[in-house]
C-alpha cells in the first residue's frame, strides 16, 4: 500500500471514520519497518494494540476452570445432602418430641382415669381398702413368723460358736 | 448437557476477557483470576445463559464490574512495567528491545492517562475490535455517545503523541 493512502486511512482514523477491516489494515501497515518519517510517530501506538491483542491465557486455563467447576458440583453436592441432613434432624427432632408429648399425655390421662375410675361410693372404697389393708397386714404376719424361725439358727449359731471358745 | 453449552459458548470468550481485565489490571496471573472467578460465576448461572440475548457484552459487563472490584479491594495493583514475552523478543539487540519497550510504556501510560470511559472505548475498539453497537452494549451508552467518546479518545491519544514527539515528554 502507498503511504499516501495510510495518509488518508489515518485521517479517517482520527475522525472515527473509519471500519474495523480498515483498522486492521492500518495496524499491519504500521508493523513494517520502513515507514517515512511523519508516520513513525504512531507506529508505537499501533505495535502496542496489536501486540496487546496477541496477549493470550496460558493453555492450562480450560483445565483449572474445569477443576475449579468440579470442586463447586462436589461442594454443591455436599452442601446440599448437609442441607437434607439437617432438615431430617429437625424433623426427627419434632416428631421425638411428638411422640414423648403424647405418650406423656396418655400416661397422665391413665394415671387419671385410676383415681377417677375407681368406687364411686367412699363407704364402699373404704371397705375395699380396709379388706386389702387385712390381706397385706396377714400377708405381712406370716413372713413376721418365717423370719423368726431364722431366729432360731442364730441362736444355734450362737451356741455352736460360744462351745467352740470354750474348748480352746 | 450444560457443560457442552459451556464449552462452546462460553469458554471462546476467555482470551477477549483476559486482555480486557488485563487492561485495568496490569498483571497476568490476577487477570487470570479475575476470568476464572467471571467463570465460574456464569457456571453459577448456566441455567439461565442461554436466555442472555448478547452473552459476549453481558459476560464483558460481569468481568468489568469483577475487576473493579477487585481494584478497590486491592490497592496494591501493579500499573508499571511492561511486561515483554520473550517470543516478542527473539531476534532484537537490547539497545531496540529497550527503545521499543520505552516507546510501548509510553502508549500505555497514555492510554492510563485517559478518563476512564475514553480509556475503555479505546481498550474495547482498538484491541478488542468491537463495533461501535457492541461497545455500546457493554458500556451500556448509546452507539453514537461511543463514537463521539472514541473521537475525543484518538484526539487526545493523538495530541500526547505529537506533544511527546517534540518535547520528549
Amino acid at each position: 500500500m502507498d503511504y499516501s493512502t495510510v495518509k488518508k486511512l489515518l485521517e479517517k482514523y482520527w475522525n472515527c471514520e473509519t471500519s474495523l477491516e480498515e483498522e486492521a489494515l492500518l495496524r499491519s501497515c504500521f508493523l513494517q519497518d520502513d515507514l517515512p518519517h511523519d508516520l513513525q510517530k504512531y507506529k508505537p501506538m499501533f505495535r502496542y494494540f496489536e501486540e496487546e491483542r496477541a496477549r493470550e491465557l496460558k493453555d492450562d486455563f480450560d483445565q483449572k476452570v474445569l477443576k475449579r467447576i468440579n470442586e463447586n458440583k462436589r461442594y454443591g453436592t455436599q452442601r446440599f445432602l448437609s442441607t437434607i441432613y439437617k432438615v431430617a434432624a429437625a424433623v426427627l427432632l419434632i416428631l421425638s418430641f411428638f411422640v414423648i408429648h403424647e405418650r406423656f399425655i396418655k400416661v397422665k390421662d391413665q394415671a387419671k382415669k385410676v383415681v377417677e375410675d375407681t368406687f364411686g361410693d367412699p363407704e364402699k372404697a373404704l371397705e375395699e381398702t380396709k379388706k386389702v389393708l387385712y390381706f397385706v397386714s396377714e400377708k405381712l404376719n406370716k413372713g413376721k413368723e418365717e423370719a423368726s424361725r431364722l431366729k432360731k439358727f442364730n441362736k444355734a449359731e450362737e451356741v455352736v460358736r460360744n462351745s467352740n471358745y470354750e474348748e480352746i | 448437557m450444560y457443560l457442552e453449552y459451556f464449552k462452546k459458548e462460553i469458554f471462546p470468550l476467555k482470551q477477549k476477557l483476559f486482555r480486557f481485565a488485563r487492561s485495568y489490571i496490569k498483571n497476568d496471573a490476577q487477570a487470570e483470576d479475575i476470568v476464572q472467578d467471571v467463570f465460574l460465576k456464569l457456571w453459577g448461572r448456566r441455567k439461565d445463559l442461554s436466555k442472555i440475548r448478547n452473552i459476549e457484552a453481558w459476560t464483558m459487563k460481569i468481568t468489568k464490574n469483577r475487576v473493579l472490584d477487585q481494584i478497590r479491594s486491592d490497592r496494591s495493583y501493579s500499573m508499571d512495567p511492561l511486561e515483554m514475552k520473550t517470543s516478542e523478543l527473539n531476534n532484537e539487540t537490547p539497545d531496540v528491545i529497550i527503545e521499543r519497550t520505552e516507546t510501548q510504556s509510553d502508549v500505555r501510560r497514555m492510554i492510563e492517562s485517559l478518563p476512564i470511559k475514553q480509556k475503555e472505548v479505546v481498550i474495547l475498539r482498538e484491541i478488542e475490535g468491537y463495533s461501535y453497537q457492541e461497545i455500546g452494549e457493554i458500556m451500556g451508552i448509546d452507539q453514537n455517545l461511543v463514537k463521539v467518546t472514541l473521537f475525543r479518545a484518538r484526539e487526545n491519544l493523538r495530541k500526547k503523541i505529537l506533544k511527546t514527539e517534540r518535547y520528549g515528554l
